[in-house]
């Protein structure tokens, strides 16, 4: 509590314009904020940007900080999360880009954490006009979270089949007229390969 | 069920995190047993955090928050402080006044507003007592980001437009509608710099002012709203 006592300090300081409480304080939460911003969306330059929009938030509203609520670390995660999953919403590219990665990690990390909180209606838009096998496969895969394995035999389909259904859906989703104009620069911003 | 009192994220992070005190932790733990809400956030959190690789963003990072900070506080200063104007007025430029007669794209009134390049006037419409402030509201959680004022002054005849959030688009422009209690409308471009739009305007008509709203428009702008709206903001006498 000691700690957080120092950094609300800081916090009102960097507001008064204190360029040395502003470094103290980046430097002991950015990597931490830069960690989870990355875990949720896996892309480096939103990573970035979420660290950016978390420090100005948390800088200028810092009376909104309450510590019976926790920690300052914990309300950091929060904003984060907050932050990253509303970047998830709103660009589409960004979102479909880690639907794919999620499909062969075998290490879940963020992944169920950020399929629980996305709205299904996001992906299920766009899973419309996808066949009906790799439609179901994905909508198992995200949203019911069962294993590939699992899909396979629901399915009765082999495995190998089934990680080509998820495939094809996910490449299938990239080439709907109605994601033409997310993968533009404008319609989604940042998303490149990492 | 409905009464359960939820756990505070944040404390369930600090308790994944195990920085909790113990008499605390014991709470958390009974609590845990019979919420499945506060469960599966806790079991959210664990699963990222057990999983989270350290990682360190670009150096140009902090200076970038920096910089932004400056120009946050700079902006917060010149409205309290007036005196410092004529000082900032050349930052003040770079955020974003450069609104010409040319972004007025409709309308048939005969006095049509006309957009102002003048900080000065700008800040004094904001000091004024008489002026009203009214915060814009996004039209949906989309465009929550969005977030802004409007300062209008019927005695002054003159309006001032602030809107934060806004997406840069590449293929389209950000338009701002100049609604009238006769339901006549005027469209004008918003200028848009580091994510800041501002737009001020004297106006004859503001005593029949009833509405602005925002839209994303072709490249440009359009005559007629096509769409999708932005935010809006009502003028209440």
């Amino acid at each position: 509590m000691e700690q957080d006592y120092d950094s609300k300090q800081l916090l009102k300081n960097i507001q008064l314009g204190s360029r040395r409480s502003f470094e103290i304080f980046y430097e002991k939460y950015v990597s931490y904020i830069y960690s989870i911003a990355y875990a949720i969306t896996k892309n480096p330059e939103e990573a970035e940007d979420i660290c950016h929009d978390v420090f100005l938030e948390v800088i200028e509203k810092c009376r909104e900080y309450d510590p019976r609520r926790g920690s300052i670390k914990a309300w950091l995660a929060v904003k984060t999360k907050s932050r990253a999953l509303d970047r998830l919403r709103k660009k589409k590219p960004l979102l479909i880009n880690r639907l794919e990665l999620a499909v062969d990690q075998a290490e879940k990390g963020a992944d169920d954490f950020i399929f629980i909180h996305l709205e299904k209606e996001l992906i299920l838009d766009a899973l419309n006009h996808i066949p009906d096998d790799q439609r179901e496969a994905l909508i198992r895969a995200y949203y019911i979270g069962e294993t590939q394995r699992e899909i396979a035999k629901y399915m009765n389909k082999p495995l190998g089949t089934v990680k080509s259904l998820i495939r094809y859906g996910l490449n299938n989703l990239r080439k709907q007229k109605s994601l033409l104009e997310w993968v533009e620069p404008d319609g989604g911003g940042r998303h490149g390969k990492h | 069920m409905a009464n359960i009192k939820h756990i505070p994220e944040e404390k369930l992070i600090d308790y994944a995190r195990g920085a909790i005190p113990m008499h605390e932790a014991g709470k958390i733990h009974s609590h845990l047993l019979y919420c499945q809400e506060c469960y599966n956030t806790l079991q959210n959190w664990q699963q990222l955090l057990n999983n989270l690789e350290p990682k360190q963003p670009p150096a140009a990072l902090k200076e970038r928050i920096w910089n932004r900070l400056s120009v946050h506080q700079h902006e917060r200063k010149t409205r309290k402080h007036p005196h410092i104007v004529l000082r900032s007025l050349l930052v003040a430029a770079i955020i974003g006044f450069i609104v010409g007669l040319g972004y007025f794209i409709n309308g048939n009134r005969k006095t049509p507003p006309v957009a102002v390049n003048d900080e000065f006037r700008a800040m004094r419409l904001q000091q004024d007592p008489q002026t009203k402030q009214i915060h814009i509201v996004p039209v949906s959680s989309e465009y929550a980001s969005i977030n802004g004022n409007i300062w209008v002054n019927t005695r002054r005849k003159e309006l001032l437009l602030e809107v934060e959030g806004l997406m840069q688009l590449s293929n389209h422009d950000h338009q701002v509608w100049i609604i009238y209690k006769d339901n006549e409308m005027i469209g004008a471009l918003l200028p848009y710099q580091n994510g800041t739009s501002r737009l001020f305007l004297r106006d004859e008509n503001v005593p029949e002012l009833k509405m602005l709203k925002g839209s994303i428009e072709p490249k440009g702008g359009s005559k007629i709203p096509t769409g999708p709206d932005t935010f809006y903001v009502e003028i209440k006498e």
